[in-house]
């Protein structure tokens, strides 16, 4: 039989509506891979029971000529999405047991779609490799000795070993679009607030993005169509500007005559020797560079002058906004509460409760923030790092009155070593050091895979001004049917059986 | 432009943020958190007195949903998310020292 668990929604969305598969078929050959190789990957914490009662709804919709875009496609969520019914952790153990009671408005938009479970991921999407996961971490597809990245790493390295064709991911300073880079896949985050919040377990409101990992830009941009828009539950959520938005009405322009930013500091940041960054990264953005231009584009050397401060304005901001979202996981309105103190009064309970239930990523973060939020140091660090803030958001407004879109690399490296930045948390920050400046300015941006470095993956991301998303989704299409180094296959499974 | 830059307290932080660090953890995240203040000390060279801050990056403002009550059908739901439910309220230890119930003079 042919093996469909590489294919993407749009080529399975053609299979099952000509017949040439069913949704049973489909949801079988996932779900024996699934069983195969998670094991081995652990990309999900909590998997779905029962698929064939929904599989065989969407056979009946398909039979009616009702179906839509997602209708039997199996898909896969990023443990922070409510799921009513189904245990959803943000990968903590303070929610182990939480189920919610309604689903994330993603979710519902998602409900032709079949979902196959929840993808492991950083504890409250805090991390860069998913090492940082109640659950254990994720293995990278390509090496299991390697991080998958994060904190999305479970959906990035369900879609990568052929695990679904889609899933859902969120990105506040990378963990889309970093994990994508580590595993092969293609990364969107939209602009901030195109898709829902409502449901989206929060960690850092002003950034939290929701997005998708999928084999194709294209089907990022039909996914887009899905999911976008405004919700009557998330006051953040942008209004389209019609109602049949289409965010593939420019896929198929090209880059010829696009003028593609090049900002000098994602070239020379200082930062980057810190990070890691293996030249081979950078001659292979550099050759993506050479690409664009040989296909007609528009190449503009630019500066982004304060980029350099984007790490330390982002960690300020993000550890002040965990330190406020996450305060109230304390036992009495969510998480599981400490028990074992028999005559504790309240305090007592919220501190064991925090104590046990929080790893140290979580702690680390939330003792930050609580500083940079005290009122001896809050203007030192929260109110100085949102001045910066606008500052970076006023330089790329001035960098997009010179080109239509940026492009830069998505990460330092390739995928590091299981435990090899365990030790050091700045060493970990680095691993977002190109791609958090993006968020910070609320931008859409996506990662792209641009081949194999030493047999590892790597992807390069394009960048664009907010609501921009179908030029930038125009250049990444473009970008991945013909970059040279575009042709990479599924995740080498085999090898690791 | 350097300002003066406060200073904290590991075991004072802990406590503010509701955790009970035991002796070498405390030695650990001062090490760490050390690390990271480290990290983001270069914001304080640089001279944005007068840069208004961002508060949200999209042009949307106090965007507020009408003032009317929507049932929230999966009661049993709700009450099986919380923490610790009893006769359909949310149950919580006691506020202060002393007999349950009965607060202390």
């Amino acid at each position: 039989m042919t093996d469909i668990t590489a294919w993407s929604i749009t080529e399975l969305r053609a299979a099952l509506d000509t017949k040439e598969f069913r949704v049973e078929e489909v949801v079988a050959q996932y779900r024996d891979r699934i069983a195969q190789y998670n094991p081995a990957i652990n990309s999900f914490i909590t998997q779905s029971d029962d698929m064939n009662e929904a599989a065989e709804r969407a056979q009946q919709t398909i039979a009616d000529g009702t179906q839509e875009f997602l209708t039997g496609i199996p898909f896969a969520a990023k443990d922070l999405f409510c799921t009513a019914g189904m245990r959803t952790t943000a990968g903590s153990n303070i929610l182990k047991n939480y189920i919610p009671p309604y689903s994330a408005t993603v979710i519902e938009r998602c409900k032709e779609g079949i979902l196959f479970g929840k993808t492991n991921m950083d504890e409250f999407a805090m991390g860069s490799s998913n090492e940082f996961s109640a659950f254990g971490p994720v293995k990278n597809p390509y090496d299991l000795l390697r991080v998958a990245g994060g904190s999305s790493g479970g959906s990035a390295a369900a879609v990568a070993a052929g695990f679904v064709p889609f899933a859902l991911g969120t990105d506040t300073g990378g963990s889309i679009r970093l994990p994508a880079s580590f595993c092969n896949v293609v990364g969107f985050r939209p602009t901030y607030g195109r898709i829902s919040r409502y449901g989206a377990i929060a960690m850092a409101s002003s950034l939290d993005t929701v997005g998708t990992f999928t084999r194709t830009v294209e089907d990022a941009a039909l996914l887009l169509n899905v999911l976008a828009g405004e919700d009557g539950n998330d006051a953040t959520a942008l209004p389209l500007p019609n109602a049949h938005e289409d965010f593939t009405r420019l896929l198929h322009a090209g880059v010829a005559g696009m003028r593609i930013g090049i900002p000098k500091e994602f070239r020379d940041m200082p930062d980057m020797k810190d990070a890691g960054c293996d030249p081979a990264v950078r001659n292979r953005y550099e050759e993506g560079i050479v690409h664009l231009r040989e296909q007609g584009a528009v190449i503009v050397e630019l500066s982004l002058p304060h980029t350099p401060y984007a790490l330390a304005t982002y960690y300020v901001l993000v550890t002040s906004e965990v330190s406020s979202n996450l305060a109230r996981y304390d036992g009495m309105q969510f998480g599981e509460r400490a028990t074992h103190l028999r005559n504790g009064t309240l305090d007592d309970v919220v501190v064991a409760t925090r104590e046990a239930g929080f790893g140290p990523e979580a702690k680390r973060r939330i003792m930050v923030g609580t500083f940079c939020l005290s009122a001896g140091a809050v203007d030192a660090y929260y109110h100085l790092a949102q001045k910066v803030r606008t500052v970076i958001i006023q330089e790329f407004a001035e960098a997009f009155q010179l080109a239509d879109c940026l492009f830069a690399p998505v990460a330092p490296s390739t995928a590091f070593q299981l435990g090899e930045r365990l030790a050091d948390p700045v060493q970990m920050y680095l691993t977002d050091v190109f791609a958090l400046p993006a968020p910070l300015a609320g931008l859409p941006a996506i990662s792209v895979p641009a081949g194999l470095i030493e047999g590892l993956p790597i992807g390069l991301q394009f960048i664009a001004p907010q609501r921009q998303e179908a030029t930038m989704l125009a250049c990444a299409h473009h970008f991945q049917q013909t970059f040279p180094q575009k042709s990479v296959p599924l995740a080498p499974l085999a090898l690791v059986a | 432009m350097h300002m003066d830059v406060p200073t904290y307290n590991i075991r004072n932080l802990a406590q503010l943020a509701k955790f009970a660090l035991i002796a070498d953890e405390e030695e650990h995240f001062d090490a760490d958190v050390q690390k990271i203040f480290g990290a983001v000390e270069k914001l304080h060279n640089l001279s944005v007195q007068n840069i208004p801050p961002t508060h949200i990056v999209t042009s949307i403002q106090n965007r507020t949903q009408g003032d009317h009550v929507h049932p929230f059908l999966n009661h049993d739901g709700l009450l099986a998310a919380m923490p610790a439910a009893d006769a359909g309220f949310l149950r919580v230890p006691s506020f202060f020292k002393g007999k349950r119930g009965k607060l202390p003079l």
